[in-house]
């Protein structure tokens, strides 16, 4: 169990304890895209562990589950008939996903959105075009544009589709307006 | 005069209940002025911290003998306020368990700033916190008088950790992490200006 330490206080005392606990708020659907009743995942049971103890318990009504993460990272748990089905690893990162004007970015807010973009890349999630550290103690390998180019292409194109916007799989980076980066960053904003 | 030698989850409520005082009687103690000085806060001590106890005196008090009297002792009553938030948000309202390791259970609701008030035992150690409705509840084991002086590397971590800042991989990168939040220079190190936003925002 996480433990806090705490101070008594004095009667009259104008001094407190705080606890503050980081949310995560996690969406879970049928399917990628855009939210939509008929994604979403209605009674779904989950429970979080940190540190080996469950410190949150529910069932969510819609698939958006707000979960408490306390250290470095906390598990999330789905179940199903009380039966755990999957396990996520969730930490929180004092920084948030790149841009989406960036080509790793765009990787990034697509996988977080589902669409399947293969599983090249240094960490094997697809996402390949990663800028190198400021100072890497060794250099890493350069990457790979091609690894996954078909699997980012369709994933674009399936999100186009969803979007309803002219399927060409292409990512309109000269686009002053920038329509489809801008939303996928927004889709991806949760 | 006696020496109480401070140990972990020590404060002067408990060393004062220990040993027969009240607690003003120990921290007013001239005896005791310097660590006073230092450590302001008395239920904020440092484990090898030294308290003098003063000398127990008898108190007489004179009363007839042809009628019924009634004499009442002052105790050393604690008080416990902590404050609930969740993403830098009160849990507002929302309803309580404190367990206490004497066998206590105190029940209610945080009010609308996420404050939860109880006396308890200044003796108590531990406890547990439970805060939520039943299908969503956290859970914190508690260490009363566990918490370090603010002057002190582990009391800037426990504050730090407390806060939310647990995610960070050192005690630096926290720091930084909690000067970044509150407009303060990002230096890593824990001067002045930061030891005083640490302790506003922690609530002591």
């Amino acid at each position: 169990m996480a433990r806090a330490n705490v101070a008594r206080q004095v009667v009259g005392s104008p001094n407190f304890n705080t606890l503050n606990t980081r949310i995560a708020v996690i969406r879970f659907q049928k399917a990628p895209g855009e939210i939509h009743a008929a994604r979403k995942i209605t009674g779904l049971e989950f429970r979080v562990e940190a540190q080996g103890d469950v410190i949150q318990q529910g069932t969510s009504a819609d698939g958006v589950i707000k979960m408490r993460v306390r250290g470095e990272s906390s598990d999330l748990l789905l179940l199903f008939g009380g039966q755990v089905v999957a396990r996520y690893e969730v930490s929180i990162a004092l920084e948030e996903l790149d841009e989406t004007l960036l080509t790793h970015g765009l990787q990034q807010h697509l996988r977080a959105l589902g669409y399947h973009i293969g599983h090249g890349g240094p960490a094997k999630d697809g996402v390949i075009d990663v800028p190198a550290e400021p100072t890497p103690p060794t250099p890493p390998p350069p990457p790979k544009p091609q690894e996954n180019a078909l699997d980012f292409e369709r994933s674009v194109l399936d999100f186009q589709i969803d979007q309803s916007d002219d399927g060409q799989a292409i990512v309109p980076n000269g686009d002053p307006t920038g329509v489809t980066t801008a939303r996928i960053s927004r889709e991806a904003d949760i | 005069m006696d020496k109480h030698t401070v140990a972990e989850g020590d404060c002067i409520l408990s060393i004062a209940n220990l040993h027969g005082f009240l607690w003003e009687s120990v921290w007013n103690h001239p005896a005791n002025a310097e660590l006073k000085a230092l450590r302001q806060d008395p239920n904020v001590l440092l484990p090898g911290d030294e308290v003098t106890l003063p000398e127990k005196g008898e108190k007489e008090e004179s009363r007839g003998t042809d009628a019924r009297h009634k004499f009442q002792i002052r105790t050393n009553l604690a008080k416990f306020k902590i404050r609930i938030l969740l993403d830098d948000q009160p849990h507002k309202d929302a309803p309580y368990e404190l367990r206490l390791a004497s066998g206590d259970v105190r029940k209610g609701n945080l009010d609308f700033e996420g404050f939860l008030t109880e006396e308890i035992p200044a003796d108590v150690t531990e406890g547990q916190l439970v805060v939520g409705p039943a299908n969503d509840r956290l859970t914190w084991g508690l260490k009363f008088g566990g918490l370090d002086p603010i002057d002190t590397p582990s009391g800037v971590e426990q504050r730090l950790l407390q806060l939310g800042f647990d995610s960070q991989k050192d005690a630096k990168t926290r720091i930084k992490a909690f000067q970044k939040k509150h407009h303060l220079d990002e230096t890593g190190e824990v001067d002045a200006k930061t030891r005083l936003t640490l302790k506003e925002q922690y609530g002591q």
